[in-house]
């Protein structure tokens, strides 16, 4: 993919500008590629939220960042090698030295923001494996992969500062301005969206019972997702029955409540962990455990205790088809009395 | 997002979201 990506770009650059030389095509098209790449990546988290059909890209996340890493190190291994390797100083002090002129912008050292930039993806595509996720624990790992928003500044910042300054063409700042427009617009519209449906269940949330929907909301093997004291519940619908679970798997909090039971078991719509709805418990020989939380169906209401219980907790599942009888029972009990 | 974000990653996000437009528009301003 790499490779691809260089030719097309190399290719490209070669019409736009027949005299360049192939350190000069490579810089650019590598260059070009991971920033084009860096924005499609940080388009598919809020485009996922936005819309559930984008969710197959976020299975290729990982892999797209990697890339990404890949031809930034490419870009930053040729312009070390263009513009910093020629003379006595090692090149990378020379990246460092070359210019210390912080106040201006036109002279600002950019190259120093692209080399921050690239650590940060070189640290972030080095972590990228599970094995790293389980040794760093999630938390960590979640704190030092969110790092690729101040690389996406300092990746700016790094373009704004270098190549734009020796554009003189209203093209290149367009396309710049609008990928920068296209990442906020999305984080934003996915956070506005985010917050309205945390918020709907949020307010006055006390240690009782809260109705959260009605059970024709939840389709049959699928979850509605609700944000209950400040954490989101995953609501399952399966056989007539109703089971709550944490909504983040214990992988890589996933968001469960977007995927759906498959042979009895919730699937994490990331990479296919599996629970038992009830007890939240993965199948044997899996060890991985998700708080549950009590169900209650009242008038085919459904109301979920927001305390966890401790995970793994088996609690029986509230049955769909009593609900409805109760109903019934609550109904006729109304015409009798009218 | 999967948990909704505390108040340091809103803040963080909030500052990132004014940072990067301003720098960029003043960096093309910055052009000779």
């Amino acid at each position: 993919m790499v490779f691809s990506v260089l030719a097309v770009f190399v290719l490209g650059g070669l019409v736009i500008d027949p005299n360049a030389t192939i350190e000069t095509l490579m810089i650019r098209a590598s260059g070009v590629g991971a920033l084009l790449l860096l924005h499609v990546v940080l388009a598919i988290g809020p485009l996922c939220r936005l819309d559930p059909r984008f969710l197959p890209l976020l299975y290729n996340r990982r892999h797209l960042g990697v890339t990404t890493c890949a031809l930034a190190l490419t870009h930053g291994v040729f312009a070390l090698i263009q513009f910093h390797a020629l003379g006595d100083v090692n090149p990378l002090v020379s990246v460092l030295v070359t210019s210390r002129e912080y106040l201006s912008l036109a002279d600002f050292p950019f190259q120093q923001l692209g080399l921050l930039a690239l650590v940060i993806l070189v640290l972030m595509a080095a972590t990228s494996h599970d094995f790293w996720l389980r040794a760093l624990s999630a938390p960590v790992w979640k704190a030092l992969h969110m790092l690729v928003y101040p690389a996406y500044a300092l990746v700016v910042g790094h373009v704004a500062l270098g190549a734009l300054q020796a554009e003189h063409g209203p093209l290149p700042p367009t396309i710049l301005c609008a990928g920068v427009a296209l990442v906020i617009g999305l984080h934003v519209r996915a956070a506005q969206v985010e917050r309205r449906r945390d918020t709907d269940h949020s307010a006055g949330a006390a240690p009782a019972f809260i109705d959260v929907c009605d059970v024709d909301d939840i389709p049959e093997c699928r979850a509605k997702t609700v944000c209950l004291a400040g954490e989101r519940v995953a609501v399952f619908r399966y056989d007539n029955r109703i089971s709550a679970v944490s909504n983040v798997c214990r992988h890589q909090n996933g968001p469960l409540g977007e995927g759906k039971i498959v042979g009895g078991c919730i699937v994490c719509p990331w990479h296919g962990y599996e629970y038992e709805p009830a007890s939240g418990r993965a199948p044997a020989p899996f060890t991985e455990r998700l708080p549950t939380f009590s169900v209650r169906l009242e008038s085919g209401r459904v109301l979920i205790d927001p305390t966890p219980h401790p995970p793994g907790t088996y609690l029986e599942p509230a049955r769909v088809a009593a609900a409805a009888e109760r109903s019934v029972v609550a109904r006729s009990a109304d015409a009798r009395t009218a | 997002m999967i948990r909704p974000l505390r108040r340091a990653h809103r803040f963080a996000f909030g500052v990132l979201a004014i940072l990067i437009p301003v720098l960029l528009v003043a960096a093309l301003l910055a052009r000779r």
